[in-house]
């Protein structure tokens, strides 16, 4: 992308005035968007990302300048502003890069950026169908597709030089249900750290066409009632409760600045026994995964709560700087623009013990979160919230009538100590999880679970 | 190389390639950050982005191509991309332009004071200490300097740019009660430039939020009237302003269906969309497809009065563009938007609005809104904070609460509207505004 001889000088560069550290990102980036919708293309996008940025560390202090293209005076010229930036007196840095060479973990056969766009059309159409298929009160479907083809590299004044490439395709599909003057919406959203031959190997139809039930479902549906009670949480993005109630709070940016409530805590209990949960950045061809960090460390599986017990926070080079941890490969970006922080990859609890059945079984009168939306927290106090887009009473141990959504709330300190039962079928899903250095792929999963008290924010 | 030059070479080589119909959309966004922690600086950054999108028209459908590599020898892909794309594309052409558009002036070129930025933000801490000892050494600020230029160059001939940029200061604080427990607050606010930032009054309302959460707890779940402060009722303008999109309603994404010239809101409300409101930074005088922009009034006095368009959405509905085609970035799609969209404020004061309510909770923060809250639905359950109002007056703090509800229901029960409008002019070019309102009665989750 850059040549070795430039990148050292901008390395060189950018150590000039004191530095501690420096870093330079690098990337090359093309996606492929196409939104399917009212049985046509609404929009195609071809998109061709390039730039860098630069990074240094002084103490704990650091300066980030970014800039588009790859062109050498404006790799320099990003050195030079980050080097005046902390400047603080003058050093003769000489740098010596060495290439740094690691497995791929996730290699895809066909990305969708070499693909024609009539066979994108033709796997939209194909989920689109599907969905207005399942019933006449689907009123509309919207699909999109989205490809990545994500090239990165990184040089450090360690001498450290790697370069990845990452690969990416999902199709999101949104069904619509009417009736009179209601709407109602089913979701699905799958994923993969892989090319399109991952559209191959799952059942595109069948999740525009469960998209499709969730909608219909949910149009005649109640509403959630309001108040504390005991809910089960069903697998997959299930997951969400975890990444919100507790994962944010264990990434190190927010620990090593004491503004999370589990800062402090590593070896303490901090988790009901039945939680053990895990941040793994190396399952293959998982959409959240990927074989280096954007800080150029080999990603890990970290066990993050062992029996409840704080084993690990998520730590990048600043934050670990300023706790005295090595990286844990966990520092990730948006893109060339954003420094990057701390982030989660892969993140789930582990399977447990209890069956499903006998978890509902265990509920008297409660709510069953079949299928959840997103969610957001606040890491210095632990509140949170996440959505549940189709869930169902629970009467009498059973599951009962379908109601409509309503977001779940608590402190991620309590709300970890009541999850008190564990089921055994673990399944991770994808999504996109916001913070300071943008929006990233990240998974979530569990299996199902019990929470044996939550706020559930419903209408009733 | 600058636009202009890349948009001539551009023109030059769809002549030789006998490439007739296309646009170029340009943006460029810099900004450059400073951010203090516990009265220390601990983040310098600036970023200069640059990219240009390329439609191309064939037999009358646009494709897109977007590159930040601004290079001649980008061109030819960059054409073969989006002509590729256009294909599959939806039905267009390139626009010719308005007859006129309102005369902006250019704003003045940012200053940056990197010494008056760091004084700002590494006093921060200090001021908010003195004005409560219960805050915490942990202080954040930070101020920020973003500017935007956009420019539509097209095989019509049509040449359009424009500019705007704002100063932002925020501040953050953690405040811990007798028993330990924390509490934390932010605030943020937009300027036209540094040497009108207020940084005290900035820093004053991030304490008054936390401290005056101290003590909070939740209400008994039910039916309460509630009122949403300003700031919470623009969040709810936001979240659902998509609904007033023309094509949301061809699409069967929103309910305000069928709707014009009948009543969607209560006779309170009247919701204005102004490009050139006064306190956004970014006004525009044309829209993400060139097309001239102007105020208008989109619910009056209750009553739907137009729905927002863009050029695709007018012509099937027969009528003209409002000037509201909105791109996010040079590399999004177009889509619709409003420019400042705000509910006009109404005659009485906060305090006159609380004593009307009698008996409320009052919502001061709410959180979640990409998951909790579906315009398509107008179904909303949020995470929120806030004030149980009793006889008129704020009697204690709440939190860990859900307000659920539906906002096609909502503004039909607004009962009365303050004089107070805020506007969330940080968000840049498409922002909101809505003064402090009263509605009759929303679900309550508590304990």
């Amino acid at each position: 992308m850059i040549q070795t001889n430039i990148l050292e000088a901008a390395l060189e560069t950018a150590m000039s005035t004191g530095a501690d550290y420096a870093e330079i990102f690098a990337e090359d980036t093309t996606s492929g968007y196409l939104r399917f919708i009212g049985d046509g293309v609404r929009d195609v996008l071809d998109r061709h990302s390039v730039g860098v940025g630069v990074r240094v560390f002084r103490g704990l202090q650091y300066a980030y300048i970014s800039s588009s293209g790859l062109a050498p005076e404006s790799v320099m010229r990003a050195a030079k502003k980050a080097a005046a930036a902390i400047a603080s007196g003058q050093e003769d840095v000489q740098i010596r890069l060495t290439p740094s060479c690691h497995p791929d973990l996730h290699p895809a056969l066909r990305p969708g950026s070499e693909l024609p766009l009539s066979e994108k059309v033709k796997l939209a159409r194909r989920a689109y169908t599907a969905a207005r298929a399942y019933s006449s009160e689907i009123g509309q479907t919207s699909v999109d597709l989205l490809d990545y083809n994500r090239k990165i590299l990184i040089a450090t004044s360690d001498g450290l030089l790697t370069t990845d490439s990452q690969v990416r395709s999902r199709i999101k599909i949104s069904a619509v249900a009417t009736a009179g003057n209601e709407n109602q919406v089913g979701y699905n959203g799958p994923g993969a750290m892989q090319g399109y031959e991952f559209f191959d190997a799952i059942d595109v139809e069948g999740a525009a066409r469960d998209a499709a039930r969730q909608a219909v479902t949910m149009l005649h549906a109640g509403y959630c009632p309001a108040g504390r009670m005991p809910v089960a949480i069903d697998n997959g993005f299930g997951g969400v409760i975890f990444h919100e109630a507790c994962g944010h709070s264990l990434e190190a940016y927010a620990v090593s600045r004491g503004l999370s409530e589990f800062a402090g805590k590593l070896g303490q209990k901090v988790a009901s026994d039945k939680v053990t949960a895990i941040d793994d950045g190396t399952m293959p061809g998982r959409w959240g995964s990927t074989n280096i960090d954007d800080e150029g460390t080999p990603t890990q599986k970290r066990v993050l709560i062992e029996n409840g017990v704080l084993k690990s926070y998520m730590v990048d080079k600043l934050s670990g700087w300023r706790m005295g941890l090595p990286s844990t490969g966990s520092s990730r970006r948006q893109d060339y623009t954003f420094a990057p922080v701390s982030r989660m990859s892969n993140t789930y609890i582990a399977a447990g013990n209890d069956s499903d059945e006998a978890i509902i079984r265990s509920i008297g009168n409660g709510l069953y979160a079949k299928k959840l939306g997103g969610g957001s927290v606040n890491p210095v106090t632990g509140e949170f919230n996440f959505a549940v887009n189709e869930g169902y009473l629970i009467r009498g141990g059973e599951i009962a009538e379908p109601v409509r959504g309503a977001s779940l709330i608590g402190k991620g300190s309590e709300v970890i100590r009541n999850i008190d039962m564990v089921g055994k079928n673990l399944r991770l899903e994808e999504g996109v999880c916001g913070a300071s250095s943008g929006s990233i792929p990240t998974d979530v999963g569990q299996p199902m679970i019990r929470v044996s008290e939550i706020t559930v924010g419903g209408r009733e | 190389m600058d636009f202009s030059q890349f948009s001539a070479l551009a023109a030059q080589y769809a002549k030789e390639n006998g490439i007739k119909d296309y646009e170029l959309y340009y943006q460029t966004d810099s900004s450059d950050q400073l951010g203090a922690f516990s009265g220390e600086i601990d983040r310098m950054s600036g970023a200069a982005v640059e990219g240009v999108s390329v439609t191309c028209f064939v037999d009358g459908r646009g494709g897109s191509a977007s590159t930040e590599n601004l290079t001649e020898e980008e061109i030819p892909a960059l054409f073969a991309r989006a002509a590729e794309a256009a294909k599959f594309g939806a039905p267009g052409c390139p626009f010719s332009g308005s007859e006129s558009y309102e005369a902006l002036e250019d704003p003045e070129t940012v200053q940056t004071d990197t010494a008056r930025e760091k004084e700002l933000i590494l006093s921060a801490g200090t001021r908010a200490q003195k004005l409560d000892s219960r805050i915490e050494k942990g202080v954040t600020a930070g101020v920020a300097v973003v500017s935007i230029r956009r420019a539509i160059a097209n095989s019509s001939g049509l040449f359009l740019s424009g500019s705007g940029g704002m100063t932002v200061f925020s501040a953050g604080v953690v405040a811990k009660d007798e028993n330990g427990r924390r509490y934390n607050g932010y605030s943020v606010q937009a300027y036209r430039s540094l040497s009108e930032v207020d940084a005290d009054a900035v820093v004053r309302r991030a304490v008054e939020k936390t401290v005056s959460q101290i003590g909070a707890s939740p209400v008994p779940s039910g039916k309460y009237p509630v009122i949403f402060d300003a700031s919470q009722m623009t969040q709810l303008l936001e979240i659902f302003s998509s609904a007033f999109s023309a094509r949301q309603v061809q699409e069967g994404l929103s309910l305000l269906s069928g709707k014009l010239n009948q009543p969607v809101a209560s006779e309170w409300v009247t919701l204005i969309d102004d490009p050139f409101y006064p306190g956004n930074f970014f006004p525009a005088a044309f829209d993400a497809e060139g097309v001239r922009t102007y105020r208008k009034n989109i619910v009056e006095n209750g009553l739907l009065k137009t729905y927002f368009y863009d050029r695709s959405a007018a012509e099937k509905d027969h009528t003209e563009s409002t000037g509201n085609a909105y791109r996010e970035s040079y590399d999004s799609p177009v889509s619709i938007a409003p420019f400042t969209f705000y509910m006009k404020p109404g005659t009485m004061s906060r305090e006159e609005l609380l004593k009307k309510a009698g008996r409320a909770v009052m919502i001061t923060f709410m959180k979640g809104a990409h998951a909790g809250a579906n315009a398509v639905t107008g179904d909303f359950s949020l995470e929120s904070k806030g004030f149980l109002v009793e006889d008129g007056k704020i009697v204690r703090p709440v939190e860990e609460i859900t307000v659920a509800g539906n906002f096609y229901r909502l503004l039909k029960d607004i009962t009365a509207v303050a004089n107070d409008l805020e506007v969330n002019a940080e968000d840049g070019m498409s922002c909101c505004g809505a003064p402090t309102v009263l509605v009759s009665s929303l679900a309550v989750a508590g304990n």
